[in-house]
């Protein structure tokens, strides 16, 4: 966690570097009595500059006073990272494109394998009855949009 | 007046008005318990039944709706760890850790007691002493709303008890993600990088599903869901013992109370009463250390906040026409959509009308308690159902639900990404109470600051000379140095065995 | 390989068939249910004038009506929307006022041009108000002790660059005086009038008639062509000598290129629901005077206001 804590602390210098620099580019606009639009970024600017220095010299300096859980990282969490985001954004996008009926059950396949799911009628059945189940519930009942399909516009 | 008043509760118990508080109440259990689908969406559709109903049936409808929304908020705050609405969020952080001990049903049974008193306590002093309540709303300016805002915020303090400086970074980030947007006093877009959906800024809910919801779904997958436990939810012993309701009374009526009074406040908004009252149900209990790991006082205490608000919101609107929230603006649609002047005239010359409202938010806390109450079992056996099923259930709720919210694929990217920054929080020991706090009260923060500064052109005194912002600010002092002062004075030579990173 | 050939084969046609089905629609539109954008979030004046349009319009045109909420950025999110979506008339937007300011500000990067207006349903006033304990009995008073007391009187509005702000900065200009503005957002408007933080607000009608009635606030000046039928006894700004005509303005538009016989299919099915007894009602509730301008008369009206909006930007030092 030590080194953890260094890294996220000059991570976090290096964000607010970024994020002084976008401040500087603000378009002006002057109003009377009126702080300008980058007053407030400016002080957080400032705040996060201050604790992540705070964090970083207390990381460097007072190690020995700290009690430090251990943090583990493994290629199999990063790899269920990966893939959970990736079937999140392609969801996403495909449902963009072709709109929450034809999606959703697909998405809900690959849901349910990565998260155990072995048995086929299971993932077969969950997945048809909860697309079914919000499309009622939120288009039916509470008539509230959902996506519905730049290309394939499958009105139901 | 009292025969006023009978013959308002003579025309509520009539049977299409029970039946139209019932049908509104369950709609709001829905709706509340929902991610994605918020009490004003549920309003503005049964809005359009209300042109062809009677006043008085039209308002047991909506209330039912209203005070049961609030409630259901809480079902799936606790059971998925997904706040249904804003002010639930702060039920979630013990609520839910109640649930993973097996105590699901206790939890919600705390928090519909709890949002039943709430929802009571508001009602009597709407009834009792609402235009005091009101003229002392209206005493709320900028520099008012400033320091308010501001005590919240020192909160981030005391949620993040592992590492200060953690917690304080955590906020911090969240202040700064708020200022991505339209800016509010010169109308120019700020850190938008010319992508026009950022200009309407971050929004809160997705924030919400994403920091709170994501990282369990992460969890669950990154490790196997299989190797999780189980929710134990017992079916048996749902309801709390009468015992511990009673046990709980201090924290309720602390949160009633702030429910109620920061609900009549036009613009300040609800989730900062819910946390405030998280805090200081915290604050006046002996073992401040349980909070956070799942007591019933953590729940009753927002949950009765959370319904106060109800009532809270009710005040402005009634006595002086003037909506509380956007909740209550609706509302007061439907009150003009019915050819009824809000404000002080409607008690002049609709006094009956009044009193019906009254007994139509009596009985719709009545209704929503014992259908809430009456379903408990129903809903934790939400929790039997296996991780492996439950987490895509999840997260398809998380996609679905924010989109919906407004309609844009830019929110559920929004939830996307805080439900990955929020995964790696927990992982590297930041908490994100303090970020989800920041989120909330950021842009009031900073309006309000701004505001004050214009009105008084410039005047910084402006929030020591009034009197109310005054006293927020001496209190927010106090509670931003205390919990770094006291550590220092009490703990200092224990430093060594009990801070941790 | 072979299936791959057969699986092309099959796309093809299932793609040419719907694109059939695309170019077939315009002879008899609508076919399929109508989404219609709405700029602000739900619960407000627009979404519900918004909605019960939509559901008083849906018989004329034959087939429902969605209504969609894009709230944010001033009414921009939902303009961009629009003009991004398919110019095939299954997607129709509820406009105001905040089409021409949302533009002129600068903050989306087109005009008001963009889009076909099909018409406008009408308008609400927005007025001069103030308390009524104030000395203030009329819009001289006011301007009396505004050119006396230069920049003391503060004048609330719903944010910097909103209808009621350029009314507000209008008024301000022509009539020569010098206000502080402060732009307190739509929701509190009228508390801190009440309250006593703001001393002038610039006002959505019905926000502040309730206000009127129950004896706790006054209009000073009405900034319409004519008199507000709800408030008869309350002079315009014109009959006071000023020529300030902003209204908040309600219509329906498309995207540009949008084919003309559905463009006049829209404005027959939207004027009638304009008249439809339901919306009329909800209408007059709602403080919002019903006056239909058909696609030629909304255009000349439009590039008028965005005359007066851009005007009013300059004046107020928000655009160059």
């Amino acid at each position: 966690m030590r080194k953890a804590n260094i890294i996220i602390s000059i991570l976090l210098l290096v964000f607010a570097g970024y994020y002084a620099h976008l401040t500087t580019l603000l378009p002006r606009r002057d109003l009377p009595n009126t702080l300008g639009a980058a007053f407030m970024p400016r002080l957080l600017t400032a705040c996060l500059t201050f604790l992540s220095v705070l964090l970083l010299l207390r990381d460097i300096f007072f190690a020995d006073r700290i009690k430090y859980s251990t943090v583990t990282t493994s290629i199999k969490e990063a790899m269920g990272i990966v893939s959970l985001i990736t079937v999140f954004v392609v969801y996403i996008y495909a449902m963009h494109y072709f709109g929450y009926i034809m999606v959703t059950p697909v998405f809900l396949v690959m849901m349910l394998l990565l998260a155990g799911s072995r048995k086929w009628w299971e993932v077969l059945l969950f997945s048809i009855i909860v697309t079914l189940a919000v499309y009622f519930l939120f288009h039916r009942l509470f008539r509230v949009p959902l996506p519905p399909g730049e290309i394939i516009g499958l009105e139901l | 007046m009292g025969e006023i008043a009978i013959a308002a509760l003579m025309d509520v118990l009539k049977l299409q008005n029970i039946s139209a508080s019932m049908m509104g109440a369950l709609f709001g259990l829905f709706i509340g318990s929902t991610p994605g689908l918020t009490i004003s969406l549920g309003m503005v559709l049964l809005l359009p039944l209300t042109f062809t109903l009677p006043p008085v049936t039209s308002f047991c409808l909506l209330l039912g709706l209203f005070s049961s929304g609030m409630t259901g908020g809480s079902i799936s705050a606790i059971l998925l760890n997904i706040p249904g609405t804003p002010s639930a969020s702060a039920t979630a952080i013990d609520g839910h850790e109640m649930a993973k001990k097996g105590r699901a049903g206790e939890a919600l049974g705390t928090a519909i007691t709890s949002s039943f008193f709430g929802g009571m306590f508001s009602l009597a002093c709407l009834v009792l002493i609402a235009p005091t309540i009101a003229k002392v709303a209206l005493k709320f300016g900028a520099p008012e709303l400033f320091s308010l805002v501001l005590l919240g915020l020192t909160l981030i303090c005391s949620f993040g008890q592992k590492s200060i400086i953690k917690g304080l970074i955590s906020g911090v980030l969240g202040l700064i993600f708020m200022t991505v947007g339209l800016d509010p006093m010169v109308g120019l877009p700020r850190f938008t990088f010319g992508i026009v959906e950022l200009q309407s800024g971050v929004s809160f809910l997705p924030v919400m599903i994403g920091l709170f919801a994501i990282p369990q779904i992460l969890e669950g997958i990154v490790m196997g869901a299989e190797v999780i436990p189980e929710y134990r939810a017992r079916l048996s012993g749902v309801l709390p013992r009468f015992r511990n309701i009673l046990r709980l009374i201090k924290y309720k009526i602390l949160g009633a109370v702030m429910g109620t009074a920061i609900g009549a406040i036009p613009g300040a908004g609800g989730p900062i009463a819910v946390f405030l009252s998280y805090d200081y149900a915290k604050k006046i209990s002996k073992n401040k250390e349980e909070f956070g790991t799942g007591i019933p006082a953590g729940v009753a205490a927002p949950e009765a906040a959370n319904n106060g608000m109800a009532g809270g919101a009710m005040i402005p609107m009634l006595t002086l026409g003037i909506p509380g929230d956007p909740i209550t603006a609706i509302l007061l649609g439907a009150l003009m959509i019915q050819g009824l002047t809000p404000g002080p005239l409607l008690f002049q010359y609709n006094a009956q009308f009044v009193y019906s409202v009254f007994w139509a938010f009596f009985m719709a806390n009545v209704l929503t308690l014992i259908l809430a109450f009456s379903t408990i079992k129903l809903w934790v056996r939400i929790l039997q159902v296996p991780k492996r099923v439950l987490l895509p259930i999840i997260g398809i709720l998380c996609v679905i639900g924010s989109y919906a919210l407004r309609n844009t694929f830019f929110d559920t990217a929004t939830m996307l990404f805080f439900g990955l920054l929020g995964y790696f929080m927990k992982k590297y020991e930041f908490p994100v109470v303090p970020m989800l706090l920041a989120i909330v009260l950021g842009p009031a923060l900073e309006q309000n600051l701004r505001m004050a500064l214009i009105i008084s052109q410039g005047n910084p005194s402006i929030f020591v000379t009034h009197p109310i912002s005054l006293a927020f600010l001496i209190i927010a002092f106090f509670s931003f140095t205390g919990p770094l002062v006291k550590p220092l004075i009490s703990g200092k030579l224990k430093t060594k065995n009990t801070s941790k990173s | 390989m072979k299936r791959f050939k057969n699986f092309i084969v099959i796309f093809l046609t299932v793609v040419l068939i719907f694109g059939a089905t695309i170019s077939g629609l315009a002879q008899d539109y609508p076919t399929k249910p109508i989404n219609f954008l709405i700029p602000f979030g739900a619960g407000g004046s627009a979404d519900i004038m918004g909605r019960t349009l939509a559901n008083a319009t849906k018989k004329y045109l034959g087939q429902p009506i969605v209504p969609i909420n894009r709230p944010g950025a001033g009414g921009g999110i939902m303009y961009t929307a629009l003009k991004n979506s398919k110019p095939d008339g299954y997607t129709v937007g509820w406009n105001s006022t905040s089409v021409l300011t949302a533009t002129n500000i600068g903050n989306v990067p087109f005009t008001y041009q963009a889009f076909e207006h099909v018409c406008r349903i009408g308008y609400t006033a927005m007025p001069i108000a103030v308390r009524a304990d104030s000395p203030w009995k009329s819009f001289n008073d006011l301007e009396d002790y505004a050119r006396r007391n230069p920049g003391k009187i503060k004048v609330g509005n719903a944010g910097t660059g909103s209808a009621t702000h350029l009314t507000a900065v209008i008024m301000e200009k022509k009539a020569g005086l010098q206000v502080i503005h402060v732009p307190l957002g739509a929701g509190r408007r009228v508390p801190s009038l009440l309250g006593g933080e703001v001393e002038v607000i610039c006002v959505p009608l019905p926000e502040i008639a309730p206000q009127v009635k129950a004896g706790s606030a006054r209009i000073l000046a009405m900034p319409t062509e004519k008199r507000d039928p709800s408030f008869p006894d309350v002079p315009t700004f014109k009959e006071q000598g000023y020529d300030i005509v902003i209204e908040l303005f309600r219509g329906i538009s498309v995207p540009k290129g949008t084919p003309s016989n559905v463009l006049r299919i829209l404005e027959d099915a939207f004027r009638k629901g304009s008249q439809d007894a339901s919306f009329r009602r909800v209408a007059e509730e709602n403080g919002f005077n019903i006056d239909f301008k058909g696609r030629i008369d909304f255009e000349r009206y439009l590039a008028e206001q965005d005359k007066l909006i851009a005007d009013g930007m300059k004046l107020g030092g928000l655009v160059e």
